[in-house]
């Protein structure tokens, strides 16, 4: 009996703990890792963060001229590994955690780009996105980022590898026979 | 849409019914990660019992069935007893990416899918885990309380008309 008036004591003392949720939003504390949002005008379409994802919550599918980006909250365990590694911060972690629905369509997001031909073989290869911004961090470098790099930029990669062996074909005859 | 209505239709019955919505936990092959917030749901801080919400020992009494865990190979059995044994009607959440559409384990050999792979769902509760928050929002929004706060988004980017970079 004792006992319990004793913890009667402490509970008066204490007071109500409950937390009146519903009605109030808690406060969240700093740093918590909520749903991560996709900026549809920022992301550029590279797929890093589809590659590192560990639960396959992003992934990519590429299909001739489009490029498809699906982010299934259903599947996220909010890591963090994509804010990481997204080059241009297009995704970000929010503190938004009340992600509830009563669909599961409701938990997806899909994002679609255009992508682009190859100009050497005509096959589609990266977005154009992509394109326009190795060519922003390239034109930093001037001269050196002459015609014939930009040209082997909107190559698709085993065509640049065939142009690069051209170019080191062609430096090798000029040095050995002189042209 | 349709998923709305007849979620909204069996509130009504267990409305009908006259008692408060009690449920039954079912963990089938989970980590044990949203078993844990579920207690902490119940515990004063929370308190998920000022809705009503009980929790009991066999799914005979329980009007929700509450999923966690990615549905496997060996607990298909086990689930598929326990949603044949709660009464109709019956409202099924999901708790948890794995209950949501498998998880982590998504891909595992042993493993169905989600909840959903097997017995009709009515409310997705992602998280790894979700936090007591999330669970008692998720909840509130099957049992018609609260409004959904989440949509599902869509971004194309327009055709280009022969635009070269």
């Amino acid at each position: 009996m004792s006992g319990i008036l004793k913890l009667l004591r402490v509970a008066i003392k204490r007071g109500r703990v409950t937390l009146n949720y519903p009605v109030e939003m808690t406060p969240t504390p700093e740093g918590l890792r909520g749903r991560p949002v996709l900026d549809f005008d920022a992301c550029i379409g590279c797929g890093a963060c589809a590659k590192t994802c560990p639960p396959n919550a992003l992934t990519v599918e590429e299909k001739e001229k489009v490029w498809t980006l699906r982010l299934f909250y259903g599947r996220c365990i909010m890591c963090g590994v994509c804010e990481e590694v997204c080059p241009v911060d297009a995704i970000k972690l929010s503190d938004e955690f009340e992600l509830a629905s009563t669909t599961k369509k409701d938990l997806e997001v899909e994002l679609q780009l255009l992508r682009v031909k190859c100009e050497r073989c005509g096959t589609y290869f990266t977005t154009r996105r992509v394109l326009e911004e190795t060519a922003e961090e390239f034109s930093e470098l001037g001269d050196v980022y002459d015609e014939e790099l930009r040209g082997m930029a909107t190559q698709c990669p085993d065509c640049r590898r065939k142009a690069w062996s051209e170019v080191l074909a062609e430096a090798y005859r000029e040095a050995r026979y002189g042209s | 849409m349709e998923a709305d209505s007849k979620l909204k239709e069996k509130l009504k019955q267990i409305r009908e019914r006259g008692n408060s919505p009690w449920v039954f936990p079912v963990n089938t092959g989970g980590c044990n990660g949203c078993d844990i917030e579920v207690v902490d749901t119940l515990t004063p801080y929370f308190d998920v019992e000022r809705f009503g919400v009980k929790v009991v020992s066999s799914p005979k009494h329980a009007d929700i069935l509450l999923l966690t865990g990615p549905v496997t190979r060996q607990s298909l059995k086990t689930l598929k007893n326990a949603y044949e044994a709660t009464p109709d009607p019956k409202i099924v959440v999901a708790i948890g990416n794995c209950a949501c559409g498998g998880g982590i384990f998504h891909d595992s050999f042993t493993v169905i899918g989600g909840a959903d792979a097997v017995i009709p769902t009515d409310a997705y509760i992602p998280g790894c885990p979700p936090r007591p928050e999330a669970l008692i929002y998720g909840l509130l929004l099957a049992l018609g309380k609260v409004e959904q706060k989440i949509a599902r988004k869509e971004y194309r980017e327009d055709d280009l008309n022969g635009h070269t970079v």
